[in-house]
């Protein structure tokens, strides 16, 4: 018999790079396409930790000022069966999903210096048997519930001072005889901005008592909010504590340190309590509006270590065992996260420019926008070689 | 390297676009056939709770005589299900008696499958024809 040897060497030719590149990611994928399955009541803490952040964003991509937002995520797992979802009968192949849209619009009032402005946050998440884009079909087994969040904020621009007001109102999606304890709940929310201090609270009007209440202190300066670009005031820390009104999770710190130009950014997080969940993030920032980056991530969870990853590409999200993907997405480890993720921010400079940048960034992007000056002096267009010369005459 | 580059980039449009678009192309419920290759009555064929065996969500719900085969029936659980089988004829002394058997957790995917009952060294199994 004729054995054919595979010649490797052929085949590895720099025309084919490309698809031996797309094979061994194919590969790559395949081989890590068990995820595991993920308890339903694991979910839970995710729909309280993405309404909590509905007004952590707010805080971030809200100063007085700035005068748009627009956020779209998308979160699928690519494979079926990559995530499965456990039940009483055995575990069942589907996708989890995440979809978040954000939008925030402010305008200046007329003869003052307060801007008005309104916001909408969304948030459709959980697990279902099938991937869909705007229709979900609801399977006997399915989870899932959605966050809507609105509110009015006025800013006044000239004493760097905000206030808003509104309501969140959680709605579960599921079937009740396979569903779990979490209830349709209403809040409503109040903050207030001043220079680089936030403070909000929030009220659950189902179980009438606070929901969380949080301070900030933005200490970081930051050009985009008329401070100094440079200089030891933008080395110090932005820190986030919030006070939760939960048995598991009572106290949150969050800090964010420039260790770098303000691109390369230390972040970690901790819980006082019983979660005894902690972890770290190292991101680099390869633009200065925080529009592509890469993350490296250290997590604390239950006694042990776990590295992660992810990176972020401006239309595209991926990640790996990500502690932020984790604690908005799915709380799983060892899991890859892709998803189709934008977000924009925009601010007012002078009359007609814009400033466009990312959630929380420092610097306005630089776009590259060319001046065009009109010539001071403008010929007679007969002269102009072009226009009326020998060379833009009509053939007669 | 340019080949590189574009190949990633379709990679990922590809990976992204995919992702709410396979329920077009992959099925997600499940059509399941039951086959007896056993000289008892088998039937019906359920998933079961692990933590309570009692309650059971039926897959197919008649009674398959020896030799024969079930209807397809369809199913929205799929997966990997804790599977078992009632033989409601099974001879217990002088009587006839019914009788269920776990089975254990199996992969069953989604879309048409065809289970075979048979009875190996005493005891009942199911395989994939």
């Amino acid at each position: 018999m004729n054995f054919k040897i595979l010649n490797l060497s052929s085949f590895c030719k720099p025309s084919n790079q490309g698809f031996v590149f797309f094979i061994f990611w194919m590969l790559f994928i395949a081989k890590s396409s068990f995820g595991g399955a993920v308890d339903p009541d694991n979910l839970l803490p995710v729909a309280v930790h993405n309404r909590e952040s509905h007004l952590r964003e707010v805080s971030e991509v809200f100063y007085p000022g700035y005068n748009a937002y627009l956020k779209v995520e998308s979160f699928y797992e690519p494979i079926p069966g990559y995530v499965n979802m456990k039940t009483p009968y055995g575990e069942l192949k589907g996708y989890p999903y995440r979809q978040h849209l954000g939008i925030m619009l402010s305008n200046p009032i007329e003869k003052s210096d307060y801007d008005i402005g309104l916001l909408y946050m969304y948030d459709r998440q959980g697990w279902d048997s099938e991937d869909f884009i705007l229709v979900p079909p609801k399977h006997r087994f399915a989870r899932g519930w959605s966050i809507h969040s609105a509110g009015v904020l006025l800013s006044d621009t000239l004493n760097k001072a905000s206030a808003g007001l509104g309501g969140t109102w959680l709605i579960n999606h599921y079937n009740p005889v396979h569903g779990s304890k979490q209830v349709d709940s209403l809040f409503s929310w109040g903050r207030f901005y001043w220079k680089r201090t936030d403070l909000y609270a929030s009220w659950n009007h189902h179980s009438n008592q606070w929901a969380q209440v949080g301070l900030g202190l933005k200490l970081q300066a930051r050009q985009l909010r008329d401070e100094p670009s440079s200089g030891w005031q933008t080395f110090l820390p932005d820190m986030h504590y919030v006070w939760h009104n939960r048995e598991d999770l009572q106290h949150e710190l969050r800090v964010q340190q420039n260790l770098y130009d303000q691109r390369l950014y230390l972040k970690a997080r901790t819980f006082g309590d019983s979660l005894q969940n902690h972890y770290g993030i190292l991101s680099w920032n390869f633009d200065q509006a925080h529009l592509f980056g890469i993350d490296l991530s250290l997590n604390h969870q239950k006694k042990e270590y776990f590295a992660g990853f992810s990176a972020h590409l401006t239309f595209f999200t991926v990640s790996y065992s990500h502690p932020e993907a984790m604690e908005a997405y799915l709380p799983m480890r060892g899991v890859w996260f892709f998803g189709v993720s934008f977000n924009l921010n925009t601010r007012h400079r002078g009359k007609d420019d814009m400033d466009f940048f990312g959630r929380g960034a420092a610097r306005p992007a630089e776009l590259a926008t060319e001046k065009i000056n009109s010539p001071k002096k403008v010929g007679n267009v007969d002269d102009d070689p072009i226009v009326g010369g020998e060379m833009g005459a009509a053939p007669k | 390297m340019r080949i590189i580059t574009i190949t990633l980039v379709l990679c990922f449009v590809t990976l992204f676009l995919q992702a709410c678009l396979t329920h077009y192309v992959l099925e997600s419920d499940l059509r399941i056939q039951l086959v007896n290759n056993s000289e008892y009555s088998v039937g019906p064929l359920f998933a079961y709770n692990l933590k309570d065996p009692t309650d059971q969500d039926i897959l197919i719900p008649v009674i398959v005589a020896p030799g024969q085969k079930s209807l397809v029936f369809s199913s929205d659980l799929n997966g990997i299900l804790n599977l078992g089988v009632a033989l409601p004829e099974l001879p217990c002394g002088d009587t006839l008696c019914y009788r269920e058997f776990l089975l254990g957790t199996k992969d069953l995917g989604s879309g048409s499958k065809v289970l075979e009952f048979e009875i190996l060294n005493g005891k009942p199994a199911l395989r994939f024809k």
